[in-house]
């Protein structure tokens, strides 16, 4: 019973082998090796490729072959023929509908029987795919190195004309009511429609913006989606088959991609997705390259303004100081002989004028420095400088000039490799701002020493301190602090911003820590060497 | 004497009416006379570094050239915060930055006037 059983099994009988033949999926059939006929197909070849079971069996299976791929296929049934059991191979078939579809074989020969039998995948969605893919690349890399609406127009329509095999081309950018169609690509004998159009002028184009969708014609003579008019229009432009896709932004129409054929053609799915894809990329380029392009332009002009601007400054600054100077020394002068005459409270007052000429006159230079900082202009003159000595000068020329106690607690620094003037400028700025923004009476201290690779200095005061709010922005050109209690302290929020950048140029750092009503800390390093000055 | 050229005219008379109780301060416009090395030798020469024709610092070159006048103490005269190198790359034996103090103008000329 059981080897029954078994027996049944081991052997099934020849219809029940029959079956797989009729519920395969993929294409198998066998083929005469002699006449280049197909001797039996399954259904799931006549189902694939259209034809009926009979058609195919009537011509020779090279006949609906794509004639690129004859060669190929002819080489593979050769080697076949020659003795090799097993090809391997893809090639397009012709489907009844036209179309053709790619098929890859895998072909055994059995030269005994003078038989080929064959089995076949359809590849076209995979083959279409990688071809999708391809195009996409290409598309991608031409259009990530332009920058001109002019030549993404001419990349875009040449690539999508090639891929699509198309007689025509082109990308019509809606501008200020008008059709604007800068570059396109066309076969030969094709006249160019480059030039711009208002929008009134193309009624196929306001029948595709009004479909909203990628608009199809195969056939313009047959196709009932064209009014008689637009018809005669295509036929007349010689434009009998097209694939349109308008592009929307916001409800309003922004551009058209159009691939036109001169003859009669189907679009695949495929291509119209691909059109669809090419459209929305083609729009997204332009946009980025006209929104670049408009951004130069300000850029450019604000460069010019802000030259224009420095330029003047520079001008100002110096014509100003000549007649400062002229001031400042008649007030002098007139001091002098008002303290030979006696006249102590004339010369007392004449001795403020003085002071705010001065101010007048720091203030202008702070302008200067600006504007060279700006420019990229802010020259160092490096030399070995002692910075103890540097220091307690500054303190020695501030303690006579204010009411607070300024105190030195340094260690002996090395020298550093430093523009001294500038670096005098420094100290000055960050002492004149702590005697500034701090009561009399109180203690100002500058701290130094040596660390690995340079030197720190710290300035501390008991002033009325800073926000940390502000002190994100305290080195920033015309930053200003913006407590009620500062207001009113004078300035224009350029000595810290030339501050810090005379220590960013000397390679170093410069912060604050500070918490209001206590007061603020400011220190910068310098490096003991510098090669970058 | 200080020779002194200089096109503005208050600049001119603030030089000579700190000056005067020291120095006789003699005024060119241009700088013809010392390139023809016609003027007279003076204590110390003064140039503004921005006047018309030939640049202060050309002319300072000329002056620190001549055998007639290098040896005389020279100084440019500008409102440019680079004057420090621009004087030492002209030759100059210093500089006065606009705006000054009489009070360190007068130290420095007597000092340079003494040499």
């Amino acid at each position: 019973m059981a080897n029954d059983i078994a027996n049944k099994m081991q052997m099934p009988a020849p219809d029940s082998i029959e079956r797989f033949f009729e519920l395969s999926r993929d294409m198998l059939a066998i083929a005469s090796a002699h006449t280049g006929h197909w001797l039996r197909v399954n259904p799931a070849m006549t189902e694939t490729l259209g034809w009926s079971e009979a058609e195919l069996l009537s011509m020779p299976f090279m006949d609906i072959v794509h004639p690129d791929d004859r060669p190929r296929s002819t080489d593979a049934t050769s080697s076949l023929a020659a003795g090799q059991s097993l090809a391997h191979f893809e090639h397009r078939v012709l489907c009844k509908s036209g179309a053709y579809k790619w098929v890859e074989w895998q072909t055994g020969a059995y030269p005994a029987e003078g038989l080929m039998y064959c089995f076949g995948r359809d590849m076209t969605e995979r083959r279409e795919q990688e071809e999708w893919i391809a195009f996409l690349l290409r598309l991608s890399d031409v259009l990530r190195s332009l920058s001109a609406p002019e030549d993404i127009h001419a990349a875009v329509t040449h690539v999508t004309k090639d891929y699509f095999k198309a007689d025509r081309c082109y990308y019509a950018e809606v501008l200020d009511g008008h059709y604007v169609i800068r570059r396109d690509a066309s076969s030969e004998g094709l006249p160019s429609i480059i030039g711009k159009y208002p929008i009134d002028s193309f009624p196929l184009f306001k029948t595709i913006v009004e479909a909203g969708a990628p608009f199809i014609v195969a056939d313009a003579y047959t196709t009932d989606v064209l009014d008689e008019n637009l018809r005669q229009q295509c036929i007349g432009l010689q434009v009998i088959s097209f694939l349109a896709v308008p592009v929307i932004k916001e409800l309003v129409p922004a551009g058209i991609l159009f691939v036109a054929q001169c003859k009669p053609r189907e679009w695949s799915k495929l291509e119209i997705r691909l059109a669809v894809e090419t459209a929305e990329r083609t729009w997204q380029s332009v946009e980025k390259a006209s929104a670049e392009h408009a951004l130069r332009e300000s850029e450019q002009q604000l460069r010019i303004l802000l030259k224009q601007k420095d330029e003047f400054i520079d001008i100002a600054s110096h014509e100003l100081k000549t007649p400062i100077t002229s001031i400042k020394a008649y007030a002098e002068i007139v001091t002098e002989q008002l303290e030979v005459m006696g006249d102590h409270e004339n010369a007392s007052l004449l001795n403020r004028l003085n002071v705010q000429i001065d101010k007048l006159n720091n203030l202008i230079s702070h302008l200067l420095d600006t504007t060279k900082i700006s420019e990229g202009q802010l020259k160092l003159n490096p030399e070995t400088v002692d910075i103890n000595l540097l220091v307690d000068e500054k303190i020695e020329e501030l303690t006579h000039a204010s009411n607070h106690r300024l105190l030195s607690d340094m260690e002996q620094l090395k020298p550093v490799w430093a523009d001294r003037e500038r670096i005098e400028q420094v100290v000055t700025n960050l002492l004149s701002n702590a005697i500034k923004y701090s009561k009399a009476g109180t203690t100002i201290t500058v701290t130094g020493q040596n660390t690995i690779d340079g030197i720190l200095i710290s300035i501390r005061d008991e002033g009325y301190g800073i926000s940390e709010e502000d002190q994100q922005r305290i080195f920033e050109r015309f930053f200003r602090v913006t407590q009620n209690n500062m207001a009113t302290f004078p300035g224009i929020g350029l000595g810290l911003y030339i501050t810090a950048q005379i220590i960013r140029r000397h390679e170093g750092t410069i912060k604050v820590e500070s918490k209001l009503r206590e007061g603020s800390v400011f220190s910068f390093t310098l490096p003991y060497k510098n090669a970058a000055i | 004497m200080i020779v002194l050229i200089e096109d503005d005219e208050a600049i001119r008379d603030v030089f000579n009416l700190s000056l005067r109780a020291w120095f006789k301060v003699v005024v060119f416009e241009n700088s013809e006379l010392i390139l023809s090395n016609k003027a007279d030798v003076p204590d110390v020469f003064v140039l503004d570094k921005n006047i018309s024709g030939i640049s202060g610092i050309d002319l300072c070159r000329f002056i620190k050239s001549s055998e007639r006048y290098k040896h005389v103490p020279t100084y440019l005269l500008s409102a440019a915060p680079d004057i420090a190198n621009a004087a030492q790359a002209a030759g100059a034996d210093g500089f006065i930055e606009k705006p000054f103090s009489i009070k360190s103008l007068r130290e420095l000329m007597l000092k340079a006037g003494s040499c």
